[in-house]
This record gives structure tokens, sequence and C-alpha cells, in this order.
């Protein structure tokens, strides 16, 4: 009866993850001297790929998308995007 | 005297507002899918991880067809694209359904956020008789209007809230039809006629000022809150991807789109915008107005500023 | 408890003693009594439960979606129009395996404009997923909305209900009907428990992602397994029914004074009490005549009707409802695909009772009139008859 019960009607378990990182036709390079770590980046990225690791803002490049909104936003100008280049 | 005390003010925190918010909400766990499908510099996008951040776990999310039904919120298969609860209503029952869960876990005795984040289309048309119904019953729930003005996720027709001759595929620009000929529906003050317990406009490119409306909305206890968030859209209105913040904030800057909110329909700005710009600085910007001449940014500018004084005229 | 109630307040009764968590309604005539007893009810205490004013009946039904996903066992009740304003509710409600129960009052859709009694509604939405079950009569109203949740959350089944009452049939005409002891339904009725889906923030999952044709046919055929298993557990409930109340009703099909019957009518909903009456006039002139009472339209029993017709010589349906792009009634047509390639009597669908108008004794009678001839000509005419237009039939209906 259990095993009846299982998947009758339509639910998701597992986290639906794409690796948006694959999509980058450009990527955010960061000056860390330049940065002010007003956070700005942070809280404006869409994908939330944005973290802070030993106080230096970073981006994760597995999911950011390229889109520019963090070297846009930047008030200190020490955001630049480059173009990805891949094997 | 207190006045320029005011602006200076303004300039200081507007400069810094971020800073705080970053604080707050940099630890907190993201509760979307870190991958989820939305297009390059989706504005919905940004608005819904605040959004999830300041209402946390113990929240039951609505997630109706559309953009952000359509890049995964909801998962695919046997997956789901969030931490929390999270489902798919109809179109067009979005604050019906929201309404039956509340009041079951009411019933039960136990408190949760039950939260929509919906689109134009799913609010401003083929849903708004049941928000306008869920409103009016004192429904106590949270509905997140992300406004990107138009259909996108089916690829970019007008909606209710699509603006005053802006482009979408269904409003063309030919020689007998330049965009959408009527004017948006002016949805967020619909809804504070309501009554409601609170009702605020947002923007995300004022981000301190949405989470402390999202803050409010999470307090009210009698009711419904609506917050009408402003998302732009680079693929359907047409800007490059590193825009969507500048251009919601040129909307504010406009007074295309005036930051306020409403409790029980009493209305009162919480964004004075000293230094009021032309509308013509965010009409240019944007790609979806770029077949207007001089006489429509003009026409536009006089709608502008009439919605505006009117919205001051019932303002406190 | 004796009361005499009509129908609308005898499926208020069946609701009430099933202790619903939410229930969410909008009037419409025929139904409108219905959501009034139930709100007067709430009112006055006497049912603790989440009553929910919704604006329309799309709102209705999606009220209980997100009501029965946080666990709440539910009831609602439209008619007509309503049903179809539902109709995009309606078919999630069993896609999502959603055990609510909704009763409809039945009544004719529209156009011509009309207020009035017939099954078109409930009859359309047969494809939607739903179990339905009509009922002959107030006492059998009640019960069976109490019968409708045990079927409706038995863990073979999870799928939602319809309990189909005839428009002012029964709806607006008071009868006898024995109210039931609380205690004697909590002991039949035990608490609704969902878990294969729902939204708790102690356990978040996703309800409804976007799904993949193949995932989808999965859920398809699951659901086609609810429903077969609908037919089974629904005459358990009825005999369990049976043993505590003293009432039981033979499940999905009545049969009456089928032993040795060759001519068989096969009727739905209230018309069955008419029915009965002119069967056993007919049988006082000797005629061989019985007739089944279909109760569960959906699922259809297919299985139980070969069975009971096995041998019969001719069979008269009588539809409150037509089946357009078939051209009959519609409970014929599926009778008749269902016994093809079994024992296939000769058929003929009679149409009555729409938009209001009585299936009287003299309907009932000139129909087993017209099995009779067929029964002696062996062949068919005329296959469907249309009850109110024959001018013959009109004229002097037989009442014996």
């Amino acid at each position: 009866m259990e095993e009846y019960l299982d998947w009758i009607a339509p639910i998701g378990k597992d986290l639906y993850v794409i690796r948006t990182g694959e999509w980058r036709y450009q990527k955010p390079e960061r000056d860390h001297e330049k940065c002010k770590k007003c956070g700005t980046c942070l809280i404006f990225c869409p994908t939330g790929s944005i973290y802070v690791e030993d106080e230096r803002y970073e981006t994760d490049y597995e999911y950011c998308k390229g889109c520019g909104i963090c070297a846009r936003e930047c008030r200190a100008d020490a955001i630049i995007m480059v173009e990805e280049v891949r094997e | 005297m207190g006045e320029t005390i005011d602006k200076i003010k303004w300039l200081l925190t507007d400069k810094y507002a971020n800073k705080a918010l970053e604080e707050e909400i940099r630890d907190i766990e993201d509760l979307l899918s870190p991958g989820v499908s939305t297009c390059l510099g989706c504005g919905a996008e940004v608005g819904l991880r605040i959004a999830l951040k300041i209402f946390g776990k113990n929240t039951i999310l609505a997630i109706p067809p559309g953009c952000m039904g359509g890049v995964g919120v909801v998962g695919y298969g046997l997956t789901t694209g969030a931490k929390v609860p999270v489902f798919f209503p109809l179109l067009d029952n979005i604050a019906s359904m929201l309404a039956g869960i509340k009041r079951q876990f009411n019933r039960k005795g136990e408190k949760v956020y039950v939260l929509a984040y919906a689109g134009d289309g799913g609010t401003a048309d083929v849903g708004f008789q049941c928000l306008s119904g869920a409103a009016e019953r004192d429904e106590n729930i949270i509905y997140i209007c992300y406004d990107n003005e138009g259909y996108m996720n089916t690829g970019i027709q007008r909606s209710g809230t699509t603006p005053y001759k802006a482009w979408t595929t269904t409003t063309p620009v030919g020689e007998s039809r330049r965009g959408k000929p009527q004017v948006s529906k002016n949805m967020p003050l619909i809804m504070a006629m309501h009554e409601v317990p609170y009702v605020a406009t947002a923007s995300i490119a004022y981000l301190e000022d949405y989470a402390t409306k999202l803050k409010k909305a999470a307090k009210v206890e009698d009711g419904l809150s609506y917050i009408h968030l402003f998302t732009p859209c680079p693929t359907g209105w047409r800007f490059s991807t590193d825009k969507t913040i500048e251009i919601s904030r040129l909307a504010v800057e406009t007074n295309f789109f005036p930051l306020w909110e409403a409790k029980y329909g009493k209305i009162r700005f919480t964004k004075k915008i000293w230094f009021k710009k032309p509308v013509k600085e965010y009409l240019k910007v944007v790609g979806k107005y770029s077949h207007l001449t001089e006489e429509e940014i003009e026409e536009i500018q006089k709608l502008v500023d009439e919605r505006y004084d009117m919205l001051k005229s019932l303002a406190r | 408890m004796i009361k005499v109630v009509d129908g609308n307040q005898a499926a208020a009764f069946g609701a009430k003693l099933s202790k619903p968590d939410v229930i969410a309604a909008y009037p419409i005539t025929p139904q409108t009594p219905l959501v009034e007893y139930v709100a007067t009810m709430v009112a006055r205490g006497e049912l603790d439960a989440e009553m929910v004013e919704v604006e329309s009946e799309h709102s209705a039904l999606s009220v209980l979606h997100g009501a029965a996903l946080a666990g709440a066992r539910t009831f609602t009740a439209t008619s007509s129009q309503g049903l179809s304003l539902m109709y995009e509710p309606y078919f999630r409600t069993s896609t999502l395996r959603l055990p609510v129960v909704m009763c409809i009052v039945t009544r004719e859709m529209i156009s011509p404009q009309s207020v009035w009694g017939g099954q078109q509604d409930a009859v359309t939405v047969r494809d939607a997923g739903w179990i339905q079950l009509y009922v002959e009569n107030n006492q059998e109203v009640l019960d069976t909305v109490i019968q409708a949740y045990r079927l409706a959350e038995d863990k073979k089944v999870m799928l939602p209900v319809n309990v189909c009452l005839d428009g002012f049939y029964l709806s607006h005409m008071a009868e006898k009907v024995e109210i039931p002891e609380q205690d004697d339904v909590d002991r039949f009725l035990p608490p609704l428990k969902m878990d294969y889906i729902k939204l708790d923030p102690k356990e978040p999952i996703s309800v409804d992602p976007l799904t993949p044709g193949g995932l989808l046919t999965h859920y398809r055929k699951k659901h086609m397994e609810g429903l077969e298993n609908a037919k089974e557990v629904f005459e358990a409930v009825d005999r369990d029914f049976g043993e505590i109340f003293g009432r039981y009703y033979h499940g999905k099909i009545e049969p009456y004074r089928m032993d040795d019957a060759e001519i068989a009518l096969v009727t739905m909903g209230s018309m069955s009490g008419t029915a009965r009456v002119m069967v056993d006039k007919a049988r006082e002139r000797g005629v061989k005549v019985g007739f089944l009472k279909l109760k569960m339209f959906r699922p259809f029993p297919k299985e139980e009707f070969r069975e009971l017709l096995e041998g019969i010589d001719v069979v008269g349906v009588i539809d409150r409802n037509v089946s357009f792009g078939f051209s009959s009634g519609t409970v014929f047509y599926e009778l008749k695909s269902a016994l093809m390639g079994h024992h296939e009597p000769l058929m003929a669908s009679f149409i009555a009772g729409l938009g209001g108008m009585d299936i009287t004794k003299g309907h009932v009678g000139t129909v087993i009139r017209f099995l009779e001839k067929i029964q002696q000509t062996k062949r068919v005419e005329k296959e469907v008859i249309w009850m109110d237009l024959e001018e013959e039939i009109w004229e002097k209906p037989l009442t014996r």
C-alpha cells in the first residue's frame, strides 16, 4: 500500500540546479585593491553568485551568467567584464 | 533649512543604503536554487531571492505560471527549485489557493507565511478577480507582484500593466499602430483602494526600501499585504543585461514608478525624489520605447506627471 | 433522529457530520440553500470549520486546493454554470489527487437560459478524473456525502468525489430523513491523512513541478488505477455503511426486480423512484421488466453491467442529459460501448426531463411499452426517442 501511494501525484523533492555558469560569454573580473566592500554587487546579483570569503568579495563562476550588473553598479569601478575564454 | 538637511541626508543614505541590507542578508541561506534558467540580468530573480531571505524557511511559496515558473522555481520532473515548500497555482487562482492554505494552517494553530510571487499577468489581468476577492475577505496572505510589464515568459505580449506606447509582440509598431494604445492599469493603487492592511510599491534598485516593506508585510496579521515590485526585463524591454538596476532606478527618479506605501488605504511616499529627472531619460534607455517621437515623449511626460499628482493628492 | 429536510439540507447535514476543516462555496441556483445551511451551521457553532465565502466558484474549488494541500478535509457544492466556471481547478483537483467532496446540485447548462433541473452539468465533466455518484432521494444524499469522504480518502483511491443530486427534484423537495449519530459517523469515517502530497515548511517539497510527458503518463496511469480501485472500495464502503447505519444501497448499481427480467431499464438519480413504481405496475401486467439504478457513473461500472445484463433481451436507458456529437443520451452510449463484445441486447435511448421537465410515471410507463414492442418485434426502429417531443407520448403518456 505504501508503495501505491509513492508518486501518485506530481511532487518534487531533490533540488533542481542548472549550471548556469556555462552560459557565460563574458565574465566579471574584480580588482580587490579598488573594491570598497560596499556590498552593492552582492545584493544586486540576480543569481546570488557573489559571496564573501576572508573579507574579499568573490564570484561563484559555477552560476554567474555574466549579465554584467555587478560591473555596472560597482561604485568603485572595481569590476570589469572580460570575454569568457573556454578551452 | 529642514529640507536641505533632508536632501543631504538622502544623498548620504542613498549612497550607503545597500551596506546595511548587505550585512543583514549576506549570511542568510539562499532558499532558491542557485541555478535557475532566468534570462541574464533578470530583475524578477533579484526580487525573489531577497524576498525569500527576508521571509525565511517558514514560508509556503506560490509561483504561478510565468517567468519564475518557467525557469524552474517549482522544479522539473521529480525536483524542486526552492528549499521552501513551493507550488504552481493556476494563473488565475493564486490568491484563492493561498487563502486556502493559510486558513488551514490557522485552523491547526501553526504560523506560516504564505507568499505569492506572481507576474503582472496573473495579478492584474487573469488572476485579478480572485486577488480582489481575497483582499476584500481579509485573507492573511502576502502577495508580491513582479511587474515586468507584460507576458514575458510567453514571449513579450502586452498585459494590463504594459505602459502607454510600449512595444510588445502584440502591440507592435507600424504605420497604423505605435505600441500599446492604452495606459497601464494602476494596479498598486487599485490594491490600496481595497483598504487592506498593507500595500506598497517597490523597486529592485531600492532594495533596502523593498526589504523594509517585506518586513512590514510579514507583520500583517489582519488581512492581505500586497507589494508591487518593478522588475525590468532585458529580454522583453530590449536593453542590455547589465542595465536592469540602472533602469529600475531611473524609473523611480523620473516618477515613472514612484515608491510609496499604504496602510488601510492611507498613502505615504517612502522615497522622496529631490532631483526629479525628465521621463525622457528613462524612455531613451529602454528599447521598447525606441520608436517614440519627441511629441510622444512629451505626451508620456504629461501622463506621468498627472498620475504622480493624483497620487500626491491622495497621500498624507 | 428523524427530520423532514430538503436535499440541500440533507447534503449540509452529511457535510457537517463528516467534519470538514475548510468549506468554500459560492451560491448558485439550485444549490444556494445548501450554502446557506452550511453557513448557518458554522455561525451557530454547530459545525467547527473555516467557512470561506468566495467571490466565484473558480475560487471556491481553488481555496479547497490550498486547504487540501495543507491537510484539510474539504467540502463544496455547486451547479451548472458554477461547475463550468470551476472546470479549470476541477480537472486539477483529480490530477493532484486531492480528496475533495463536492455536491453537484444538477441543473441544465445554458443556453437556452434555464435555471431548472437536468444532469447536463455533471455529466458533461465526466472525463475530468473525478468519481461521480448519483443519488435517488434525500436520505441517500446525506448518506452518500458521508460515504464519499470514506471513498475519496481511501489510500487505494485518493480522488475527489461528486455527489450529484437532481436540482429541485431533490434539492428543494422535503422528505423524511434519518440524521445519523455523530459517534457512528466518527466510527465509520477516520480522520484524513494526506502524506503523498502536501505543503508544509517542516517537509519542503514542490507541488506540481513542470512534468515531462513520460512522467506525466506515469501519473495518468496511476490516476486510472485509483479510479479502478474505487469500484471495489466503494462496494466495501457501502457494505460497512450498511452495517453501521442499517442502510445499504447495493454499491455502484442497484438492481430492482432483475432476477427473471427480460427487459431492463437503466436510470440515474431521482427518476429511479418513479421507475420503481412503474416497474412494479408493469410486473402486475406480467411484463418481465426490472431496472438498474446507476449510482456510480464515474468510474463507469462496465463489468457489473455486463454481468447484470447477461441474457437480457432489451435495455432502455433514460437520460436526463444529451451527448452532443454522439446524438443520444450519455449513459446510453457509455453502456452500449461497455457491452460491445459481450452479450449485446437490443438498446434504445430515451431523453427526458431536460430543463426541469418532469419525468412522470407516464414517461416511464411509455418507455416500458416501447421496450416491450422492441422485444416483440426484435428490432429497434428508432434508437433515440425524445420523450417530450414525440407527439404521441406528449399527448397521452401511459401511466400503466
